[in-house]
């Protein structure tokens, strides 16, 4: 039983030792946050997807495959992170619980945002898929999701972009962001995107999308106020 | 309590997250002789600071491992984890048979932990300001427990040939109907680092992690780590499943297992008779035969997996008799895109430190090579006008007055003519560059090495090694021959009584061989008898 015990407590050091290096953000309470809100918007129109032909499993991943770089409605940019570089405090994680899905041979979302932790992985497809991930800190994996095993989970524990695979079907292509802290969001459809319970403040803000890079500007945030940003890529 | 300290002492003794083995040696001065190792046996291709850039790296398919990312394909954890010290020291003593990892199984356990001590501070990666060694931020691996082995049946291989061709087991999707390696996917892969790879051919025999049905159940199990082949250890749980199948994978290849390079001794039997240079010479008969692996530096389906070498010394001459697989013949190199067959034996002119291939500054070596092209250009210069009978009538549109394009005509010349032409106009010859003399002389050439992209051929006046070919049964044999000593400090000496260093190189024009593109033996002991 001692045993046991001592076990456990080295297990907890050597937690807090990892913890320790993957950030250095410290949650307290916000009073007073404001908001962030802006847009992310394309100058011109998003190119034509590419069309993949569908050799096999048609019958799940559709005659063709639709590949868009760059995604958006109405002239905003869609699936682009937004985080706030060098936050020491604030709000605790709220994101919603991180799934990256397999649907129809694509990964759902393109983008999952996910606080350090697990990540699930669920494949819904009666097919096999593969998830292959390629990362520095967090352990790269590649593992099959199929009939016999449709859910697994991948450990996060170190703020990184990684970028996902599945080597079976060549046009399914992900990435999973680990936040270091809870000022981090994806841009919806047409865009746009919401930080909220920022403490006041001066902040780099940082955009980053797969295909057209990143760019930052600085941003003030007041007391119980918004602030409006925009980016044009 | 005693029991706790204990433990706690033997926890800190291994640091956190450190794989599995207590050896009881995580010193600094493990990994400092471990670095000397390095330096002298990995980094030619894994590069000095292990960040798979070594000199011989663009020779290689597949590429060497870069340490600083710590994946490694053979592993018995679960996918995403660090391999243990063990799984690294088996790579090391086994080599990867399919790839240019050689088995380093001479040297010494002691010097493989070295080794692997040092390995581990190669994992370093620079996040932000921060260095960080991955080893370190890795959770302790999760080692698969491998349950018994149960016995071969043929419904536990029905039961695995069923599972292979599973649609939601995937293996012919990549590996093929028949494990051939041709399946739909298999053009299209990449690895992590985008370089094209290909899946394994079931039916060779060749597996990089060993071939014993357990290492093939781990392969299976665990994935390997940057290829685009997954662990299934979750996606296919029950053993006797996985048993099944990876009795079927192995009876793909029937008994035939690929091992890696390795070191054997060849001895240099001494006779009493004038050595003839003819393959077939009775001389030969009672000599003992040395099969030796060699490894493909660029991988491909198809290669000859052995040489055989006998060697004989009669104190004046010395000769060797190498022998190889060929099925087809390949005598010209005219055209761009012909290459010819060609063997040759290279010798170390010191006591090599390290790597086998093409020596180095202070480690030269001498490199004699026989090629087929040049041994039929001995009967008659072959040219143009041999792989392009018809060529006068071909080009005829050239033809003037002053070059009418003819064999018949007086004052046709021929492309083999370039020997009666002025030097000073065929610049390479004319400036005294052997390799671009228009006249072949000899079917072996005596050449210099000391590292790669070095060689030298040697000065006509020192070119002693004679060499004859013949092929038969689908098998080459090649005869080389040349005095027990020689005057040129270029040339190894052989001294009865003395071990030298040799190993061997075979290029097949079939498959294109040439130059870098070849296969290798690792340095083998040539002792000459008394």
């Amino acid at each position: 039983m001692k045993k046991r015990m001592v076990v456990a407590f080295l297990v907890a050091i050597f937690c807090l030792f990892v913890l320790g290096l993957a950030f250095a953000y410290e949650v307290s309470e916000v009073m007073n946050g404001g908001t962030i809100e802006g847009r992310v918007r394309l100058s011109g129109s998003p190119p034509p997807p590419k069309i993949i032909g569908v050799g096999q499993d048609r019958e799940v991943c559709g005659e063709v495959q639709k590949s868009y770089e760059i995604e958006g409605k109405k002239g905003g940019v869609k699936n682009v992170l937004v985080m706030i570089l060098e936050i020491g405090k604030g709000k605790d994680f709220d994101f919603p619980e991180a799934v990256l899905g397999q649907k129809e041979c694509m990964f759902e979302p393109h983008i999952v945002l996910a606080s350090p932790g697990k990540l699930m992985l669920a494949s819904s497809d009666p097919i096999p898929h593969n998830i292959h991930t390629k990362s520095i800190m967090n352990p790269p994996i590649n593992i099959t999701l199929n009939r016999l095993k449709r859910k697994s989970s991948l450990s996060v524990t170190f703020p990184e972009i990684i970028d996902v695979k599945c080597d079976l079907h060549g046009w399914m292509k992900g990435y999973i962001v680990v936040a270091e802290h809870p000022y981090y969001a994806i841009t919806t459809d047409d865009g746009s995107f919401q930080l909220r319970e920022v403490p006041p403040g001066t902040y780099e803000l940082e955009v980053w999308h797969a295909k057209l890079g990143s760019q930052t500007k600085e941003v003030t945030v007041k007391a119980g106020r918004k602030t409006v940003i925009e980016f044009t890529y | 309590m005693r029991k706790s300290i204990i433990l706690i002492a033997i926890v800190l003794l291994i640091g956190f997250g450190k794989g599995q083995k207590a050896l009881g040696k995580n010193n600094s001065a493990g990994s400092s002789s471990g670095q000397e190792s390095f330096k002298k046996n990995c980094a030619v291709c894994h590069g000095e600071k292990g960040l798979g850039d070594g000199l011989a790296a663009r020779f290689l398919f597949p590429k060497p491992r870069n340490f600083s990312d710590v994946m490694f394909k053979i592993r018995s954890t679960s996918s995403g984890d660090v391999p243990t010290e063990q799984d690294l020291f088996d790579t090391i003593k086994n080599g990867m048979p399919g790839s240019a990892m050689p088995s380093f199984s001479y040297l010494q356990d002691e010097e493989r932990w070295d080794l692997i001590e040092y390995i581990k501070t190669l994992g370093v990666k620079k996040i932000g300001r921060k260095k960080v060694n991955i080893w370190k931020i890795r959770r302790k691996p999760h080692v698969i427990k491998v349950p018994p082995q149960p016995g071969l049946t043929s419904e536990l291989l029905a039961m695995g040939k069923e599972l292979y061709l599973d649609k939601d087991i995937a293996c012919k999707e990549c590996h093929g109907e028949k494990g051939r390696g041709d399946g739909p996917k298999a053009s299209s892969l990449k690895d992590d680092w985008d370089y094209p790879t290909v899946p394994n051919d079931f039916t060779r025999g060749i597996y990089k992690g060993g071939g014993t049905v357990r290492d093939l159940y781990l392969r299976f199990t665990t994935g390997m780590a940057g290829t685009p082949m997954p662990s299934f250890e979750e996606s296919l749980p029950s053993d006797k499943d996985r048993w099944a199948l990876t009795y079927y994978v192995k009876s793909l290849a029937g008994k035939k297992v690929a091992k890696q390079l390795s070191q054997e001794k060849i001895v240099v039997k001494k006779v009493n008779k004038e050595i003839s240079m003819d393959p077939k010479d009775d001389i030969w008969k009672d000599v003992r035969v040395v099969k030796i692996p060699t490894m493909l530096l660029w991988q491909r389906q198809e290669a000859a997996e052995a040489v055989s070498i006998k060697a004989i010394q009669n104190s004046r001459k010395i000769a060797f008799l190498i022998e190889w697989e060929d099925s087809v013949v390949n005598s010209r190199s005219i055209r761009h895109e012909d290459f010819t067959d060609a063997v040759a034996v290279q010798f170390a002119l010191t006591k090599p430190r390290g790597h086998f291939s093409m020596g180095s500054k202070e480690d030269p070596v001498n490199i004699w090579q026989w090629r087929l092209d040049r041994q039929m250009d001995l009967e008659k210069f072959h040219d143009m006008e041999d792989v392009y009978p018809a060529m006068v009538r071909d080009d005829y549109q050239l033809a003037n007055p002053d070059y009418p394009k003819s064999l018949e005509k007086e004052g046709h010349l021929p492309i083999s003519s370039a020997q009666f032409h002025e030097k000073t106009y065929i610049t390479g010859w004319g400036a005294g560059n052997q390799f671009s003399t228009p006249t072949r002389p000899r079917a072996v050439e005596d050449l210099n090495a000391g590292g790669f992209s070095t060689l030298e051929i040697q000065e006509s006046g020192d070119q002693g090694v004679a060499g004859q070919g013949i092929w038969n049964n689908g098998n080459w044999q090649v005869v080389f021959m040349r005095s027990m000593k020689t005057a040129s400090a270029k040339d190894v000496q052989f001294e009865v009584g003395k071990q030298v260093s040799i190993a061997f190189a075979l290029w097949d024009g079939e498959r294109r061989d040439r130059d870098g593109q070849k296969a290798v033996s690792f340095w083998q002991i040539l002792e000459i008898e008394k």
